[in-house]
């Protein structure tokens, strides 16, 4: 990963800095070139002119015979002459070469040049030739690869122009002046480059370290959490076991001396054993809900979803908790929707809502002529069950109450009807988790309904979430 | 008589369903672990096996897949009886191998009928 990135990052940085560098050494190097050969040009001409106005005169310049100044002229090219200026030309003002190191030239007129014609009428004129091994001129062929030629005017003391010399500069050396700074500018460049993009390098790794230092502590943490998760299964786990083991000898060998299976036990034995058998199945029914709650309250409850039928699930219901109660004599009247064949849910879970609020009914409702009535209807899409009593009823200020862990509203109850405490918060729960409702409604002293709705196909994004 | 043999590291619990296996006419054995339960089935033959999950020295899982590996215990059930009662846990017993899952605390009514239903098989 790490490696991969910096590999990546370090082909587009070469690349960058190639193109960058090719592109910035072309700019710089035209630059360059112009900025020698132009101060080359300044001090020739300046050194021209310098000397011009020191040792011609217009005289000279007038005088149709040519022949006349030429040892005066002669002079003046062997003062200005450097190893750099190889031919010279000088022109009257009239464009009339009246002086030239190559003598065959004297006398004829370029009045038609235009640079010379620029430089009569006072500018400094400058051509660069280069290439010039492949010229025709065989004379310029013969020596030097460029050449520059500038036209200096020549003025009189008011300022007027009545001559130009015409010189050629080789820039063979200039040139090679202008190659050894274009290799300097160019290491310089590529130097600077690379440094930026080794200082850019040592920062993404360094970046990049970070994250996978970041990283790992991620992973380190993400795992410490798994780690816990799991201790925390773990714990559940054997809390289950260590709790079931005692209770298993506490509620087996009470329900085995309840059997008469041990001898005949006096009244007072029987009623003792029954006590702690009840006791002993109290327990279990806790640490039972106590499991349930947990593993709901931690999210990890699946709904093993199917379809199947209402009336029999419900009759199912009705028997069991019917064989668990004391309450023999309850009336329980059942309504069933015709419409309500199938309903898509947990079985089990669905069982064990309608049990818990069934079996509360049971406990709460009337000794004497008690009843429960069980309704249960499609609307729309959804099923509703409700399941009334005609017992001692809820308060209406403790609706809210009644669904929260361990909250049997008085502590007198608990004692009387029994019960865990956790199951309606437990049915919440469940109900929720399967994208439902549930509610209460109650007038005191006139019994209570539960109602709750399950929608009758299962929707797999509904999560239950508080 | 169908001979059973209860394996329990609880002496308690042994006790219990020793009890209640004698007064349902079972012939009753016992042994405390994995290790001494292989002992016991290569000594004597068993009708019917009753293994706890949670044992010392080798649980009981490993100790059912080794004594259905032998012959003479293939089509021998051994049950399941533990106090190992989360939800997933019975289908995951079965998976493994056992022939059926009774969890604890066992209702005693209910195990007496269910080991009925092996006398008679």
């Amino acid at each position: 990963m790490e490696t991969n990135l910096i590999r990546k990052f370090s082909i587009y940085s070469i690349l960058i800095i190639a193109i960058l560098g090719i592109v910035l050494n072309l700019v710089i190097s035209s630059k360059i070139e112009n900025m020698v050969i132009e101060r080359s040009e300044i001090t020739t001409v300046s050194w021209v002119e310098l000397h011009s106005n020191n040792l011609l005169t217009p005289v000279w310049f007038k005088n149709p015979d040519y022949n006349e100044n030429k040892g005066n002229f002669e002079r003046f090219y062997s003062m200005i002459k450097t190893e750099e200026i190889t031919r010279i030309k000088i022109f009257n003002d009239i464009g009339t070469i009246i002086y030239s190191d190559e003598n065959g030239l004297v006398g004829k007129n370029f009045h038609d040049n235009e640079q010379l014609k620029e430089a009569l009428n006072g500018s400094v004129e400058v051509e660069i030739n280069r290439g010039l091994e492949k010229s025709e001129n065989v004379y310029e062929r013969k020596n030097y690869s460029s050449l520059m030629e500038i036209y200096v005017p020549v003025r009189s003391s008011s300022g007027e122009v009545y001559g130009v010399i015409e010189l050629y500069q080789i820039l063979d050396i200039v040139d090679k002046e202008i190659i050894k700074i274009q290799i300097t500018i160019a290491i310089i460049i590529f130097l600077g480059l690379f440094t930026l993009y080794f200082s850019l390098i040592w920062i993404v790794k360094d970046a990049s370290e970070t994250i996978m230092k970041q990283n790992l502590a991620l992973i380190k943490s993400h795992e410490e959490l798994k780690e816990m998760d799991k201790m925390k299964n773990e714990f559940i786990n054997s809390m289950s076991h260590e709790l079931r083991t005692p209770l298993n000898a506490v509620i087996g060998f009470s329900d085995l001396m309840k059997q008469k299976n041990t001898g005949k036990l006096n009244e007072r034995q029987e009623h003792y054993i029954d006590n702690i058998l009840k006791s002993g199945k109290h327990l279990l029914a806790i640490v039972n809900d106590i499991l349930d709650m947990i593993v709901l309250e931690a999210g990890k409850t699946e709904l093993a979803i199917s379809t199947f039928p209402v009336t029999s699930t419900i009759d199912e219901n009705i028997e069991r908790v019917r064989s668990n109660t004391e309450k023999n004599n309850v009336i329980i009247n059942k309504e069933i929707d015709p419409q309500l064949k199938f309903i898509e849910a947990d079985r089990q879970k669905f069982s064990q809502i309608f049990c818990n609020i069934l079996d509360n009914a049971l406990k709460f409702s009337k000794k004497d002529g008690g009843a429960v009535n069980i309704i249960a209807k499609k609307i729309g899409d959804k099923a509703r069950f409700s399941i009334s009593d005609n017992g001692i009823g809820i308060k209406e200020e403790n609706f809210k109450k009644l669904f929260e862990v361990f909250q049997q509203l008085d502590t007198g109850i608990s004692r009387k009807y029994g019960g865990t405490g956790l199951g309606l918060s437990i049915s919440k729960k469940l109900v929720e988790l399967h994208g439902g409702k549930i509610n209460v409604e109650s007038k005191y002293g006139e019994g209570t309904t539960f109602t709750f709705e399950l929608p009758l196909v299962h929707k797999k994004e509904v999560m239950q979430n508080d | 008589m169908t001979k059973v043999l209860v394996v329990e590291d609880n002496p308690i619990n042994m006790e219990l369903v020793v009890e209640i296996l004698k007064l349902s006419g079972f012939e009753v054995y016992g042994a405390i672990n994995g290790e001494d339960a292989i002992k016991e089935v290569e000594r004597e033959h068993y009708d019917l096996i009753l293994l706890d999950i949670e044992l010392p020295a080798m649980d009981g899982i490993s100790a059912m897949r080794i004594i259905k590996s032998k012959p003479e215990y293939h089509y021998v059930p051994i049950v399941a009886l533990t106090a190992l009662a989360m939800k997933g846990d019975k289908e995951k017993f079965l998976a493994e191998g056992f022939d059926d899952y009774i969890s604890k605390p066992i209702d005693v009514p209910e195990f007496m009928k269910k080991m009925h239903t092996f006398r008679e098989s």
